[in-house]
């Protein structure tokens, strides 16, 4: 088992497109690292490159502390799984999960003990003489994980190995994928553009878009303390909502497509919440005030609630929406509405995140607001919510910063 | 299909009269000349299918002479070599194609188009001088230079489009899984090639057991020239006597290795082996 250190780490391809940009990520030994991202990120090229199947254009390769930019894939000592799985499909499951340590020229009876062993981890005992073609997708999939663990190599590299399978296998196989490698502490890299198998599976997620990486740190942190709109807007599903605000000149209330929200209500003295002085704080630390100015205000779904389930007295703004959609989950209530007017997002910011285009007939902005089940919210009739103004997370609409990201 | 019966008749019926007309057209000369081949030389123009008095004679006579047995071996091991060479060179060739991205890679396939394009006859002559200075007129390398020349663009070809449909991943695979190139290439590409390289290996014998320009041409005894150029120099019992009997058997004999080629080769050439490679 060994650390996996990128320095600086940049590819070109040969028509000068930069696919990878200049990526520093250190993989502690035994670590489960995610790569996320759009399709196009370079996240795949990155792996390939830790795979030795991509060339390393600039920067450099370390794996267990030994430079390894030109050496190939077969001298790394890492395995792979593969988004096809790509088994071998003239070979039977044994000889397919063999086939590594026969090339490496292991005895006979030393490859079967280790495919055997494998096979029993992955429940595969009794397809061993079978032939991929005659296997179900997630039996193929286990295969493939087969074919990684058997060598135990020094690392994992997992490139998107859920992806062809259906959604309640992808659950199962997910959790199992998560024990394996707690069970087996093999340092790993897995790719994916999903962003809950990044949430769920990963020690730390490294969330990439346009070949650069532009946060790591574990879901949670990912999740409460985004450093800017994309990535805010790519981690939680459903997505973060953006909506086109202005700072008052005096710095205390923000002007939005659904009226004016003080900032700096009355606090309630029960310490559990999050001051608004903090966050006006953050802001003024961020950006100190010089007039009004166009911000982006964040507000993830769950920080609304209908407004009649909140005690009149507490702080944070209140407004008005339609509800063309109710979706009931039983738990939650999810209030879809829309409305005409500026929208916050620039187009290729919303063509990489997975967030839905506004639906044809409705406005520009959308807005999801979770709600607890007791709500009352009808479809067509308009609900009055209300936001907890102390979770807002405001972005500068030109660099796409987090202004007030919360310290963890 | 129609749900109207009349109309479904009618094209059922025009089916079978067109299956039955292609059949007829390339069945008859066949069957005629299989007839021919058991006939005596006196009944040769009776013009009946069956024959009166069917007689092995002319089967007899065709391998008493060593002109013909002779032939049989050099087409044989003429056409056998040319084709391994074909499947093994075009098979490294049509992988490189269909794999790598190397200047020149469009040209060489043009190229390889444009030999096999080319008229064979215009190369005859030249041929004929070059062999005789180089000394390899009438000799099998002087007939498997040639043959390789024309079947490796055919085996390219092929081969290439089989290539490509191995997914890539399971090279990749295979390097992960610490093969060398070469290793790959072995162990895991070739295997699943296989169904292309029999088809290719088939079409390759095919066109070199067939030939007939260049073996009548750049051969002049026994020891190179191959079955279709000795049937030429068949003779009659008489110097009246047409040789045709003989010349149908000898033509019924050297139709039999390729239908055994394809008949042993045919499930092997269907067979999908790259099924459940990838997804599923």
């Amino acid at each position: 088992m060994a650390d996996i250190v990128l320095d600086h780490v940049s590819k070109r391809f040969a028509d000068g497109r930069v696919v990878v940009d200049d990526v520093t990520l250190t993989i502690a030994d035994g670590e489960f690292l995610i790569l996320v991202g759009p399709s196009g990120c370079g996240k795949s090229t990155t792996l390939n490159m830790i795979a030795g199947l991509e060339d390393i254009t600039a920067g450099e390769l370390r794996i267990g502390g030994k430079v390894v930019n030109r050496l190939p894939p077969r001298d790394r000592d890492i395995a792979m799984v593969f988004q096809s799985y790509a088994l071998y499909p003239h070979m039977t499951v044994r000889q397919n999960m063999g086939f590594a340590l026969s090339l490496a020229k292991l005895p006979k009876i030393e490859i079967a003990r280790k495919v055997e062993e494998a096979a029993r981890i992955l429940g595969l005992t009794e397809h061993l003489e079978r032939r991929p073609a005659a296997l179900s997708g997630g039996q193929r999939q286990r295969v493939a994980m087969g074919r990684a663990i058997v060598r135990s190599p020094q690392a994992f590299l997992m490139d998107e190995p859920l992806s062809n399978l259906d959604a309640k296998l992808r659950v199962q196989t997910r959790t199992q994928i998560s024990r394996l490698q707690n069970r087996l502490g093999t340092t790993t890299v897995y790719v994916t553009h999903d962003q809950t198998e990044a949430m769920t599976l990963g020690d730390r997620v490294a969330v990439m878009r346009a070949g650069r990486i532009q946060q790591i740190a574990p879901p949670g942190e990912l999740y409460a303390a985004p450093v800017n709109i994309f990535v805010a807007g790519f981690i939680g599903s459903p997505a973060m909502n953006f909506l086109p605000v202005t700072l008052t000149a005096d710095g205390r209330a923000l002007r939005t497509p659904l009226g004016e929200w003080r900032l700096d209500g009355p606090q309630p003295d029960d310490g559990r919440q999050p001051d608004v002085g903090r966050l006006l704080e953050r802001l003024r630390r961020a950006a100190p005030p010089s007039g009004e100015r166009p911000l982006v205000c964040g507000i993830r779904p769950e920080h609304f609630e209908d407004a009649a389930l909140v005690p009149a007295d507490r702080s944070g703004a209140r407004c008005t929406v339609r509800a063309e959609v109710v979706e009931s989950l039983g738990s939650d209530k999810y209030v879809h509405s829309s409305w005409a007017g500026p929208v916050a997002l620039g187009t290729d910011l919303h063509a990489d995140l997975p967030i839905d285009p506004p639906l044809p007939g409705s406005g520009g902005t959308q807005l999801v607001a979770r709600l607890d089940a007791a709500s009352r919210a009808t479809k067509g009739e308009p609900v009055r919510l209300w936001v907890d103004t102390t979770r807002l997370h405001l972005f500068d609409p030109v660099s796409g910063a987090n202004l007030t990201a919360p310290r963890v | 299909m129609t749900s109207d019966p009349a109309a479904g008749n009618r094209a059922l019926l025009g089916w079978v009269t067109a299956n039955t007309v292609v059949v007829v057209l390339s069945l008859v000369p066949l069957l005629w000349l299989v007839s021919l081949s058991f006939k005596t030389p006196e009944s040769i123009g009776d013009g009946r299918l069956v024959p009166t008095d069917p007689t092995l004679a002319n089967y007899r006579g065709i391998f008493t002479q060593s002109l013909f047995t002779r032939a049989l071996v050099n087409s044989l091991g003429i056409a056998l070599i040319s084709t391994l060479l074909a499947v093994g060179i075009g098979g490294l060739a049509a992988y490189a194609i269909a794999r790598l991205r190397f200047p020149g890679r469009r040209a060489l396939v043009g190229l390889a188009l444009l030999i096999a394009m080319f008229p064979q006859i215009s190369l005859i002559s030249p041929l004929f001088n070059l062999w005789r200075q180089l000394g390899i007129f009438d000799t099998w390398i002087g007939l498997i230079v040639p043959y390789l020349t024309f079947s490796l663009p055919l085996a390219i070809y092929t081969l290439a489009t089989f290539f490509r449909e191995i997914p890539p991943d399971l090279e990749k695979a295979a390097a992960m899984d610490g093969a060398t190139p070469a290793q790959t290439f072995v162990r895991v590409i070739a295997p699943l090639a296989a169904p292309g390289t029999v088809t290719t290996a088939i079409l390759v014998f095919i066109f070199c057991w067939n030939d007939f320009l260049f073996a009548i041409s750049l051969t002049s005894t026994e020891s190179s020239r191959t079955a279709p150029a000795a049937i030429a120099f068949f003779t009659g019992a008489s110097q009246f006597a047409q040789p045709i009997g003989s010349i149908a058997a000898a033509a019924v004999v050297i139709t039999i290795p390729i239908i055994v080629f394809v008949l042993l080769f045919q499930r092997r050439i269907v067979a999908g082996l790259t099924s459940g490679a990838v997804k599923g």
